[in-house]
């Protein structure tokens, strides 16, 4: 239980949202012009063909599908803590949860258009839709990427709703403080919310059944990634293990995630009050057990690679850890499975400075097994006689900081825009104001 | 006052006390009442006991209809066009299945959205009068509408339960919805879809070059590789040849050193004593069971044959002999080839 008061969790939270300073436009324009930068990068894509990325026979798929895989595991976190989290009556989630959801929403943005600057006529992104097409045709439903645009836009539109679900109530609080523009603007976006009890019951009942319905989502989704590779039969692919090994490791580095950006937002926004260390401490915990699952399904690999007798497969694993793709191999083994276990230390687990640096390991970590998984395993497929190496072009690079940029950019608008702490879940924690006795 | 419908508002800073009021209200027979919080609280819901929400048969029916959806769409196209794909069924089941599970979740949380907002009848731009924005910081209010002559009952009750504050709202300002902002949202509505119609029909019409033919060939096809380093020798598929071209061409690779000559007399004794017998006379234990009798390899006409026709004919078989490739590999029938060889010598000899 937090010791404040329901006025005064108003007033902390709401400044937040109060005037930026000059930092935080420097920060802006910074983050912009890589926006551009990446931006440009796209479209001399566009003009020159795909050419003019390091993508060629055999390896097909390179940073960008990798780091797809990457942002849509980062999302996965903010609906375990908004969703599983709640459903398990988790009441530490609270404080955190709002910015875990918007982290989900945005890092599913920038996933989504990975896809798109991998195809070499993203405007013809629409085949991909269920739609009749010319002659009487229909997608292949039996694929596995059909199955993703059907997954990763149903995870968009069911966790933006549930975001959006969540913000009404603090969206009134916001409103009825406003004046001007925003006065308007927030009107608007609250809905004509006015907290009477017959809203409050359906949105209780709905914010349920939207937690539950998201809770088997969030498991199907990067099930379905992984499948994109699973169901293929490229040795380092093809293996039983990869749907369980995805979930785990996305969640694994979204609660990473989840540190890095919740520790400098509440170092800058005196959140201290709110997001404790025992709240990091939690996520410190859940890293660790994520941590171990990581390591059980890199050993699991292994052993299946040498269990199974398949030379092409222990072929695939041995140049793993000593071919040309050993560095990051080495970075995502350390990064994902040794270092969360300095965790158990509970003096590194309780330090501000070690959680945030580890997580940001943890991150560097996880996009190399993105990495690893998909150029390593291509990059000797099937004949010796094509395999090839992979170097990811400056153009990939500069759409690689633009698509950050991206997602950097709408969590800067989100701080200013919108309450990064959820008010009224924050109240949920805090004793109700009470006169004591009662009158005859 | 007139005996119409009139509503009375409470401002209460305490929960309890706001608890108290409602079951005095209850209890003094107003029930027409309901209550603004900053917040949810159970023990406000079991106050009011108003049953449970109606939104969950929303999520169940979207769910169901999610599923129907889901099958078919897929299932209906699939018949729609058979066009066979990897193999599988033209209704495969389970990809069809990944399908439906995404579609039921989709349709069920848009219907559970879809159910809230129309049983809290959202959304609306206009307050309704009896809102007080302190409602969204720390006060709860209690309205209670009654008939004219009872309000100065309900006054009192809500006074005796210490409520900070009571007015009178009045009723004619309370409108359901305001028109205006019914036409502001349906206008914004058309407008974004009369942005999508015309990008829909502008973007395909983009000068982008989309031909391979017009763009930079920025990297040209390498040439054929060498084998790459690291890379897994596996046999590669014997090309077959005739026997005659077999003969003529095939040279023997292996040369007759004494560990090919013990590997090829083990490989000898085990693929083809039974029925060419140990000294390759043809009388194996198995030769007396055979109605043609396998041949004698010390013949004269055998010894004349080249390397590459005896390695040819242990491979393919002969005209009764089964083929040995598949037990044998090339390297093991030169090995058998060394020792046959040194098997005629020694026959030749005596």
């Amino acid at each position: 239980m937090i010791q404040l008061s329901y006025s005064q969790v108003n007033r902390d939270l709401l400044k937040t949202m109060e005037p930026p300073g000059k930092v935080y436009y420097v920060i802006l324009a910074l983050d912009l012009a890589v926006l551009a930068w990446g931006f440009y990068a796209w479209t001399y894509q566009l003009r020159t063909g795909l050419g003019v990325t390091g993508l060629n026979s055999p390896v097909g798929w390179g940073v960008y599908i990798a780091t797809f895989v990457f942002w849509v595991g980062i999302a996965h976190s903010g609906t375990l803590i908004s969703a599983i989290l709640f459903l398990f009556r988790c009441r530490w989630r609270n404080p955190i949860y709002r910015t875990a959801e918007a982290m989900t929403v945005f890092a599913v943005m920038t996933a989504a258009l990975y896809p798109i600057i991998h195809l070499g006529r993203p405007w013809r992104f629409y085949w991909l839709l269920p739609y009749q097409q010319r002659g009487h045709f229909w997608i292949n439903f039996r694929s596995p990427l059909i199955m993703d645009v059907f997954a990763v836009a149903t995870y968009f539109i069911v966790s933006a709703a549930f975001f959006f679900t969540g913000l009404v109530p603090d969206l009134a609080v916001v409103r009825d403080k406003a004046v001007g523009w925003r006065r308007k603007f927030y009107t608007f976006l609250a809905q004509g919310w006015e907290g009477t009890d017959r809203e409050w019951r359906h949105y209780s009942s709905a914010y349920l059944l939207l937690a539950a319905l998201a809770t088997p989502l969030v498991i199907s989704v990067h099930s379905i990634v992984s499948w994109d590779f699973a169901l293929t039969i490229v040795p380092g692919w093809h293996s039983t293990i990869f749907a369980p090994y995805f979930v785990a490791g996305a969640i694994h580095s979204g609660l990473a995630m989840v540190l890095t950006i919740l520790i400098p937002l509440r170092r800058i926004f005196r959140l201290e009050t709110y997001i404790t260390p025992a709240h990091l401490e939690n996520l410190a915990k859940l890293l660790i057990l994520t941590g171990l699952i990581m390591g059980y399904s890199y050993g699991t690999e292994f052993f299946i690679s040498w269990y199974g007798g398949n030379i092409f497969e222990q072929a695939t694993f041995r140049y793993r850890i000593v071919g040309d793709y050993a560095l990051a191999f080495w970075i995502m083994a350390v990064a994902n499975s040794v270092v969360p276990l300095l965790f158990t230390v509970k003096k590194i687990r309780m330090s501000v400075p070690w959680l945030f640096g580890l997580s940001l390991v943890i991150n560097v970590g996880m996009w190399c097994e993105r990495f690893v998984i998909i150029i390593a395993s291509l990059a000797h497929d099937y004949i010796p006689f094509a395999w090839g190496l992979y170097k990811p072009s400056w153009v990939e690079l500069s759409v690689l900081a633009g698509t950050f940029a991206w997602f950097f950019l709408w969590f800067l608008l989100f701080v200013k825009f919108l309450p990064v702490v959820s008010i009224t879940e924050v109240k949920e924690l805090v004793e109700p104001p009470l006169k004591g006795g009662v009158d005859p | 006052m007139s005996s119409g419908s009139r509503e009375l508002l409470g401002i209460f800073t305490h929960l309890d006390a706001l608890l108290q009021a409602i079951h005095r209200l209850r209890d003094a027979g107003y029930r027409d009442s309901g209550v603004f919080s900053p917040l949810p609280r159970h023990e406000l819901e079991e106050a009011l006991a108003r049953g449970p929400s109606p939104v969950r048969l929303f999520t169940l029916v979207g769910a169901i209809l999610g599923a129907a959806t889901g099958f078919v769409l897929t299932i209906a196209t699939s018949l729609h066009y058979p066009l066979i794909t990897g193999g599988k069924p033209i209704v495969s089941i389970p990809p069809f299945l990944v399908i439906v599970f995404e579609l039921t979740i989709l349709f069920g949380a848009l219907a559970t959205i879809l159910g809230m907002l129309l049983n809290i009848r959202l959304p609306r731009l206009k307050l309704q009068p009896d809102y007080d924005p302190r409602f969204s910081v720390d006060r709860f209010g209690l309205w209670v509408r009654c008939q004219g002559d009872q309000i100065d009952a309900a006054q009192r009750i809500l006074h005796s339960c210490r409520a900070e504050e009571v007015s009178e709202v009045l009723l004619e300002e309370k409108k359901p919805r305001s028109k205006r902002a019914d036409r502001f949202i349906l206008g914004v509505l058309v407008i974004l879809l009369g942005v999508i119609v015309v990008l829909a029909y502008l973007l395909p019409r983009l000068p982008v070059t989309s031909d391979m033919a017009h763009q930079p060939s920025i990297k040209p096809q390498e040439h054929p590789l060498p084998p790459a380093p690291n890379s897994v020798p596996v046999q590669g598929k014997e090309r077959r040849m005739e026997l005659l071209e077999a003969s003529e061409q095939l040279q023997n690779p292996v040369q007759a050193t004494p560990a090919s000559f013990e590997h090829g007399k083990q490989l000898f004794q085990i693929y083809c004593v039974p029925c060419h017998g140990p000294n390759a006379k043809g009388k194996g234990p198995v030769a007396k069971k055979l109605s043609t009798p396998p041949d004698d390899l010390t013949k004269e006409s055998a010894v004349e044959q080249t390397d590459g026709y005896v390695y040819t004919v242990i491979g393919q078989g002969g005209a009764t002999m089964p083929p040995q490739a598949e037990g044998l590999s090339p390297r093991d029938r030169w090995d058998v080839v060394n020792f046959l060889r040194s098997l005629q010598r020694e026959a030749g000899a005596r």
